[in-house]
This record gives C-alpha cells, structure tokens and sequence, in this order.
C-alpha cells in the first residue's frame, strides 16, 4: 500500500517547456515524442506540480493539518444541515490514518456533522474502535469470502474482515454492508452463494449492491496505475437486475447504485 | 437567459399543442406594417403642429385601428404586435434606423435569422429610412459632433451599451387597474383630474392623450370583437363558432368595462401587453404577478361553475403560447449582444402579500405545470422563494428543475425584499415585489425603472488603469490619468486607479444618458404606458418626466469576476511573490502575450473566483462594492436614483471582443465571464464552492437583479433523492444570502457539444455511479457512455 500523493500527468495538456525537467530532483521526467514521468524514479515529491504552468502536472493528494481540514469541511455545513448529507471518510483505504481520523471525528461531532466512513473492512479492531463512538455511519464493502482468493487477488486474509464483521454488530455500530459487483471476480455463483451465506449467518437483511464501472480508466492511465487493467464490461441492465433478484429470493433487501 | 424550447414534453391540452406547434413551425419575421403606419401619422404636416405626447397618442391610436387584424384557429386569446404569427415590428422612430442598417442581411446573417420579403424592404427602404434619417430618437437627442461620436461609440460598444436610445421599455403595466376600473372607469378618473383647477399645459396635454390612448385601445377590441364575429358567421364547427362569439362577447366588454369572467381578463392582459408593446419598445415588458391579480376572477368563475380548473389552466397556456409570439428586431450589431431573441416577458409566480404572507395558490401551481408541458422561449417564469414557500409549491418547482424543464428561474424574497427596501421602496412594495425581463426586481405597475438603461464593460477600466488611462496600444486617453504602472508600490494603488477608471467611465455614461433621458422625455412619451403606471395620472406627468411612483434607472456591471481574478493575479506575481514586475506583465498583456504564452498559462493557472478561497474572492467582492459606490448619489433626469445589477445578456462577447488581455491569463477579444458567474470553468471544487464564492457578495445592494447560472447533467439529478439534493442546494445558497440562481440541465444535445467543444464545459459536472465526476476528465469512451446515457434517460 502506498501513502503518497500521486502525480498525474495530463499529456494533452503538455506544451513540453521542460520547467519540470529542471526541478525535478530525481530526474524521472522524460520529454520527447511520448513524454512521460519515470515512475520507478518518481519520488512523489510533486516539485514538477509546482513548476508546471500549463496545468499539464497535478498533484493528487495534499497533506493537511486536523484545522486545515476543519476549516474545508466546515465551509459546506449550511449544505450538510439541508441535506442530511455530512462528511465522508473515504479512500484508498482511511482505517491506515486511523489516529488522524479520529481527531477530525472528533472536532466534527463538537461541530455536529453527520460523519461516516467507507472501509474495506481489512483493519486492526483495536485502532478503529476508538473511532465508533463518532462514527454515525459505515460503509462495509464485502467482496470474496473465500480464503485463498480473497488471499490471491487482494492480499489480505478474509477471515480477519469476517470477524470485524462480527465485532461491529456485536457494538452494535451502524454498519451498512455493500457488495462491489465486479465481472469475474465478485459475481461467479460460488462467491455470491458464499456472501449470501455469511450475511444469512450474521442475521444482514439488507445490502447494497455496487456495480463495477470503468469511468477511472482516464485516471489510471494519467497516474500510471500499478493497478492491473481488469479489461472488464460494465453489467447491463437486465445483469444487474438478475442480482438483485438473486439477493432478493434470499430475503436479503438490496439497493443498487446504478 | 432563456430557456431552450424542447419538444419531449407531454400537452395536456391538444389545442395548444397545436398552438405550440403552429409557433414553432413559423419562421421567426420582420413585420414592416407599425413602420409604416407610424411614418404615415408623422408625415402628416398637420399632426406635427400638435404637443409631442398627443401625436404619440394619436400615432398609438391610428396603429392599432390600421393594424391587420389576425385570429388564428384554436385561438381562444387573441391580439398581435404584427401581421404575421412569429414576428417583431420595427420602431422608426426610436432605434429603428440602426436596426435598418442592416435591411438586407436579416434573412441570411448568422446570429438570429429573420425573415422579411423583398417588396417589404423596398417598402422600408422608400417609405419609411428616408423620414427618420434625420428625426430618429438617438439623431433629436444630440447634434453635430455629439451625435457622430456617440453613433461611432455605440456602432461597436465599448465602454458600455446604451439601450435607452431604443427607448426605455421595461416596465409591468398595472393590470390590476384596468381589470378593476376598465378603460371608461380609468377616463373618469383622468376626466375628474382634468377638470381640476389651475393645471398646466403639460398636464392638460398629458391627460388628454392618455384619454387617446384609452379610446385607441377600446378601438382596436371592438375591432377584434367584429373580426371574431365575422369569422364566427362563416365556421361550419359548432364548438368553434361559440369559441369565436364568445371572443367577441369578452373584448366588446373588456377592457372598455372592467373584466366580469377569468377568460375576459386574461384577454385584457394580452390586449394591453401588446399595446404597451407597440407603443413604447418591444422589449422588457413584463406581466408581473399574474397568479395573484388573475386569481379572484377564477375563484369567483369556479364558485359560479362557469369554468373549471382545465379550462383555466388552458386559458393561461393560450397566453403563453402567444407571448412566444413576439420577436424583437435587433440589428447585427446588438444581436451579438442580446442574443437568442431576447425579450424578457416574465411572470412573477407566488411570493409574499405587502405583509409577508404566503400567497401560493392554484394558478400557481397551473403555471409550474405549463412550463413543464409547453417548453416554449417565453414567457420567462420566475419563482419567488422565502421561508413561508410551502413544501408543494417548493416540490414542483424541484421536480419541473430536475426534469430539465429549466424553469423556472429562482428569487429569494429575503435579499431581495432586503435590497428593494435599501433602495428605496416601502416595505409593504418591497415584499410584494414582482421581477422583469431577465432578473430584474421592482413594484409592478408602480415602477418605472429602465432596468436596461445600459451595461458596462469593467474590464477595459482596468485596462485603461494599467495604462495611464489609455487602451493598449492606443495613443488617445480614452479614460482618465493615472499612475504610470512603475509607480504602483502595491495592490491598493492598483485597485485605486482602477477605480478612477471606473469612475470615469460611470461618470461619462450618466453625463450621456442625460440628454437620452430628455430626448425620450420630449420625442417619445408614452402616455399609455403613463395610464397604466400609478402616480401618471395622480401627477400629470408621462413616466418619461418621472410620473412613476418609483423612478430608477437600472446599469449592468459585466466582467465582475475577469477583474477580481486579474487583482488577485497582480497582487500574487507581481507584489507577494515578486516573479514579475508589473512593467513586464503590461507588456505581455499589450502584446497579448505574444512570446509569453507561459506567463499566460501561469497566470490562467492561478486560482480564481468560484472556489470558495476568501482572498481570491474577497476581489470579486472588493470590485463588486466599488461598483456600487460609483453610482452614489448619480440621478437621472426623472428623479430617480442609478441602481446596479450584474447580468450581461450575450455582451460578455460583445465587450470582451473590444478589450485586450487581462492579468487572469484571458486573452485579447476572448469573452468574459457571464453575469456574476466565474472564469468559465473556472470553479473547479463543485456546486456548493461556487455558490459559496457567490455569497460572498454583498447582493443587497443590487438592487437592480443578479444572474446566476447552474449547469447540471441529468444523472445527478436524478429520481427522488437527486431532487432532494437539488432542493437542499438551492435553498441553502439562498439561505447563504444568494439573491437568484436559473438552472441548467443538460439535455443530449449539449453534452456531445461538450465533447466537441471541451473548452466550454471545463465545470460540467456529470453522474458517474454513486459519485460525480468532471466530464473533461472522462476518456473519449466514457463520454460517449455518458452521451448515451442521457440519450435512454430522455
């Protein structure tokens, strides 16, 4: 997992006057007829964003003081207030920055804003529970039950996510669980079959389904993503309703994000 | 500005789809028939002996007898400003000449195409340019060397655009009056006014041609009630022969006596709308709160059984089609600056009683479903929002909104009402406001604003303030002097030439609407207009010499946010972070940044209004009150103060093509922002920081009206919980202290132009799944997916 910010480039933008080439400490900037960064060289230290007039270089990702962040989210709160909407704590995967989290959790609930976050349910119970009693919200993404292919394609163990699982209903937290539906690796029978047991087991009747879509593909390629290219079609229609049919012959009530 | 006719909504009632359709099939025209006759009145030798506001009567009074008289099939409203279905008339008189400057090029020009036939341009061209050559408004108003330097100037405005040398327009008759009086009961009270002792000249002449007027007006209803009789003897269809009687029964009756029926007083409305329309200028006139004043003849008719609710709401639909009827005759020139044929006739909907109560009712609601079934140009509807708006009337407007209905435009009743009192109005007018035109607020039928006096271009001020007062590359000074750029030690000196400049400009455009104001006051009074605006009759006086109750004259500031962002691009490279002098960012910015386009980048770069960061903005609203401040204690010559409002129409091409490159990275002749709107695409952080930059300025004090634009794509407004969002949106920025917001919901059409043209949508905001993304930022592919999408949503 890495923590640092990403540097986009926007070639379409490049007009190629080198004034990153001349900051960058590491020399990861090649200009040419398919001008690109180094990304084994790049140290992320988003220099080449600062110098880059043409708006062709951005830096993803800031570094930011508990207040600095306050005072962002503390702007929108009128907008909050109308509609039940609050401050979302998403990722990458935010449970990583747990001691950080906390303390904006913190000045959020003095604020009294809606608060929820977006987990991958991979983190160390001991580091999130001190986040539970400001948390009005979670969202717990479910995808492979299975051991060794939760083992293999995401490379962490499934069982520790099945037993956070039980933790947060046990503290009786209010969790909301969601399915990512991806093509070849969520939705075979077994895995779906797997799911439903696991939520049948913890007594969950309801979930909500996300579908896979390929609208990052953009950014994955400014960023050179180390991510693998899933080459995947979106669900049609008729796919994504055959799920919620399944879920729902199960008693298990879905809302599904289209 | 307006809203974009589209042809997926569902008509309830076939007849006006059928009207719809009829309006929309009709290529859009010129009618030379007002030219013509107007010409013939004043040709008369013997007419020109007599005091100017009686011939404008008679003039008036001689139109509307001699005009062609047209009932359309399925009209249950009748009553036109032209010969023919869609069209403008043309005004000789007042700006009539520019516009026929360009006779020739209508039908083929690229901005607004209007038909007219060849035997009508030779008719113009023989009969009618050579009379007013030297007798039209802009010619009487100023001579010799003025006149040229002023016809040069506004041939292809700079420093502003004045609009009061077409005549003033913009105003809401008070319909109410004549609902309630009629023509005779309104002559009774001119009558007992007439009669009183010891009055001058000047009112004499006034009250009689307000009398003319009257009669011209009670003329040209009997002239429709025989027509309808007439067509009535020869229809074969039953249910169209009683249509067609009872149209004649509603104007033998109405408006000479007051209106008895809902049917009669809607047919007042239009008759008097389009009197007013042929008499004073064709733009701006407005029909103020008509679910208020319509809403006791349809009480009284529902009591009385005689309608029922559909037959309202088709009445109402009638008149609506028909106002998308009116055209007006721009020349080329102010096409490019008003374009999209522009001619602001709106209705107030809802809103408060003088104290502040609710007074949403069933026509409101007829309305906001019309808007939503009709989809035509006009009329502009504009809902009135406090906090007192029930959750109905709030709900409908949403769901119209987020069905792409784009109407109708929002106000908020508590800045507005704020902002009215501030400038002047009781507080009782104030919250019983209407809205006109565009965006812009006053007392129907007791105001008399000339709320498109004129706009002005911000912008050049700066220009000229990094200048010594001059337009790069010019040798004249154009402006004022100030400082030579390497004297300025800081941003405040900055800011304070250019407020020099500013002033200048202000200083000069009120010194040359004076004798615009004069000419309009002796060459073209408009006594009807002065009917049916309180404090007329109860003075003596035309609403051109200040015979309103209110008097303002109302001037657009344009480029607002080109200016703040340009300051903020100073002040960071030139005086905090010292990469350039001042000298050397001038110099690029007179060449254009010709050999700089990396400084242009860098400055384009830099942020910019509409972000939510309080010292970029706080420019924005450091320029907004210094425009304010220009106007203090400037009056017009009817006794009325200058008010400012911020909404540009199209002159933010206009303007930005006479002005060169600014400090935000905009390049020469390049358009300016539009209204109070950011940089375009520009605000890069959303909807709730655009809107928060927004209320960060001060709108009480425009008093005038602002624009604001929205754009959203279908998808994220979608079902019950995209229009929760919409709703909590828009009533939070109102609660921020927005004064108005008009929503955009892109249809299928304008995203494919937004993949064309990625440089216009820079801001647009689509629904990916679950979360919103930028559409530049979408590969090709996931565009087109996105396209597609809203093509199965439709």
């Amino acid at each position: 997992m890495d923590h640092r910010p990403e540097i986009a480039f926007y070639a379409e933008k490049c007009t190629k006057n080198a004034d990153c080439v001349e900051v960058c400490p590491v020399n990861a900037i090649i200009i040419g007829s398919k001008t690109h960064i180094d990304r084994e060289l790049c140290n992320r230290c988003g220099k080449c964003t600062e110098a880059c007039v043409t708006g062709a270089l951005k830096k993803i990702g800031n570094v930011y003081s508990v207040d600095e962040v306050m005072h962002q989210l503390l702007k929108d709160k009128p907008y909050y207030e109308t509609s039940g909407g609050g401050v979302t704590f998403s990722g990458g995967e935010p449970s990583l920055h747990a001691d950080f989290i906390l303390e904006v959790l913190k000045e959020c609930k003095k604020h009294d804003i809606h608060t929820n976050i977006e987990t991958n349910g991979y983190f160390n119970w001991e580091k999130f529970k001190p986040l539970l009693p400001y948390l009005d919200q979670i969202y717990f993404d479910l995808k492979i039950v299975d051991q060794k292919r939760n083992k293999d394609l995401l490379g962490g163990d499934s069982q520790r996510i099945l037993s956070n699982m039980d933790l947060l209903i046990e503290h009786n937290a209010p969790v909301e669980f969601r399915i990512p539906l991806i093509p070849g690796h969520t939705t075979d029978d077994e895995n779906l079959k797997s799911l439903v047991r696991v939520l049948k087991e913890k007594g969950i009747s309801k979930i909500h389904l996300l579908p896979y879509h390929s609208m990052g593909e953009a950014k994955a390629e400014r960023i050179c993503s180390p991510l693998i290219d899933l080459n995947q079609k979106p669900f049609d229609t008729e796919q994504l309703n055959g799920f919620q049919h399944m879920f729902e012959s199960e008693h298990i009530e879905t809302e599904l994000y289209r | 500005m307006e809203t974009t006719a589209k042809a997926t909504a569902t008509i309830i009632s076939p007849r006006l789809n059928r009207l719809k359709e009829k309006v929309l099939n009709y290529p859009p025209s010129i009618c030379p028939e007002r030219a013509l006759l107007v010409t013939k009145y004043f040709k008369q030798k013997e007419n020109g002996k007599k005091p100017m506001v009686i011939q404008k009567a008679e003039a008036l009074a001689y139109i509307l007898d001699q005009k062609t008289v047209r009932i359309y099939e399925d009209e249950l409203i009748v009553g036109t400003t032209t010969s023919k279905r869609v069209a403008g008339p043309i005004f000789p008189e007042l700006h009539g000449l520019p516009v026929m400057e360009d006779l020739f090029s209508f039908s083929d020009r690229k901005i607004n195409p209007l038909k007219i036939h060849k035997h009508e341009k030779t008719k113009l061209l023989t009969e009618v340019v050579p009379f007013w050559l030297t007798r039209f408004l802009g010619y009487k108003a100023m001579n010799g060397l003025d006149l040229i330097k002023f016809v040069t100037d506004q041939l292809n405005p700079k420093f502003y655009l004045i609009n009061e040398t077409g005549g003033i327009g913009h105003l809401i008759p008070d319909h109410e009056r004549v609902l309630e009086r009629g023509l005779d009961g309104i002559k009774e009270d001119i009558r007992v006014k007439l009669n009183e002792a010891g009055l001058s000249e000047s009112a004499r002449n006034q009250y009689e041609a307000m009398i003319i007027s009257c009669d011209g007006i009670i003329n040209y209803a009997h002239k429709y009630a025989e027509k309808a009789e007439g067509l009535a003897k020869t229809e074969n269809d039953p249910g169209r022969k009683a249509e067609l009687l009872t149209i004649a029964k509603n104007l033998k009756h109405a408006p000479q006596k007051p209106a008895e029926t809902f049917h009669q007083a809607i047919q007042v409305v239009w008759l008097m709308h389009t009197a007013v329309f042929i008499e004073g200028l064709d733009n701006g006139i407005s029909f103020g709160r008509m679910d208020q004043y319509l809403y006791p003849f349809y009480r009284r008719d529902l009591i009385n059984g005689t309608i029922t609710k559909d037959k309202a709401k088709e009445l109402i639909g009638c008149l609506g089609i028909k106002s998308s009827e009116i055209i007006p005759v721009f020349s080329s020139k102010i096409s490019e600056c008003h374009g999209g044929f522009l001619s602001g006739q709106a209705i107030t909907l809802a809103g408060t009683d003088e104290e502040g109560n609710d007074l949403t009712n069933e026509l409101t609601f007829m309305m906001l479903e019309l808007m939503d079934e009709v989809r035509l140009r006009q009329p502009n509807y504009h809902a009135r929002i406090h906090d007192g708006s029930p959750k109905p009337y709030i709900d409908k407007i949403m769901s119209n909104l987020v069905k792409g209905v784009n109407s109708p435009a929002l106000y908020n009743d508590k800045v507005i009402i704020s902002s009215l009192k501030k400038a002047g109005y009781s507080d009782a007018d104030s919250n019983a406001y209407a809205t006109l035109g565009c965006v812009e607020l006053l007392s129907a039928g007791k105001t008399f604003g000339s709320t498109d006096a004129a706009l002005v271009n911000i912008p050049i001020c700066l220009e000229m303030a990094l200048n010594e007062g001059r337009l790069f590359g010019d040798l004249m000074r154009k402006g004022t002097e100030t400082k030579p750029v390497d004297d300025f030690k800081n941003i405040d000196e900055v800011k304070a030439a250019f407020k020099t400049q500013l002033q200048f400009v202000i200083d000069r455009l009120v010194k040359v609407l004076e004798p615009i104001e004069i000419a309009n006051r002796d060459f073209h009074p408009t006594p009807l207009t002065s009917v049916v605006t309180q404090g007329c009759i109860e003075s003596g006086k035309d609403v051109t010499s200040g015979g309103a109750i209110y008097n303002f004259s109302g001037v657009q500031g344009v480029g607002v946010t080109d200016v703040g962002d340009s300051l903020y691009a100073i002040d960071q490279l030139v005086f905090q972070k010292k990469k350039i002098k001042l000298s050397e960012l001038v110099n690029a910015l007179k060449t254009n940044f010709k050999g700089k386009e990396k400084l242009r980048m860098e400055l384009h770069n830099l942020p910019k209004f509409g972000n939510d960061m309080e010292d970029v903005d706080a420019l924005s609203r450091w320029v907004t009150d210094t425009y304010y401040d220009s106007f203090n204690g400037k009056m017009n010559t009817r006794g009325g103060k200058f008010v400012a409002g911020f909404y540009s129409t199209t002159t933010h091409y206009s303007f930005g093509k006479m002005t060169g490159a600014l400090p935000n990275g905009r390049e020469k002749g390049e358009p300016f922002s539009s209204g109070i709107a950011p940089m375009n695409g520009a605000d890069v952080l959303g909807p709730t920081a655009m809107f928060n930059s927004i209320t960060a300025l001060d709108f009480e004090r425009a008093h005038n009206g602002v624009n604001v634009n929205a754009k959203f794509d279908t998808a994220t407004l979608k079902g019950e919980h995209g229009k929760m969002i919409l709703e909590s949106l828009l009533l939070t920025y109102f609660k921020k202290g927005g004064m108005q917001v008009q929503l955009n919901v892109l249809d299928t059409e304008m995203l494919k132009d937004a993949k064309i043209h990625p440089e216009k949508y820079p801001n647009l905001l689509v629904r990916v799944s679950g979360y919103s993304a930028y559409f530049n930022d979408l590969s090709p592919a996931m565009k087109d997916e996105i396209i597609n999408r809203s093509c199965l949503n439709t």
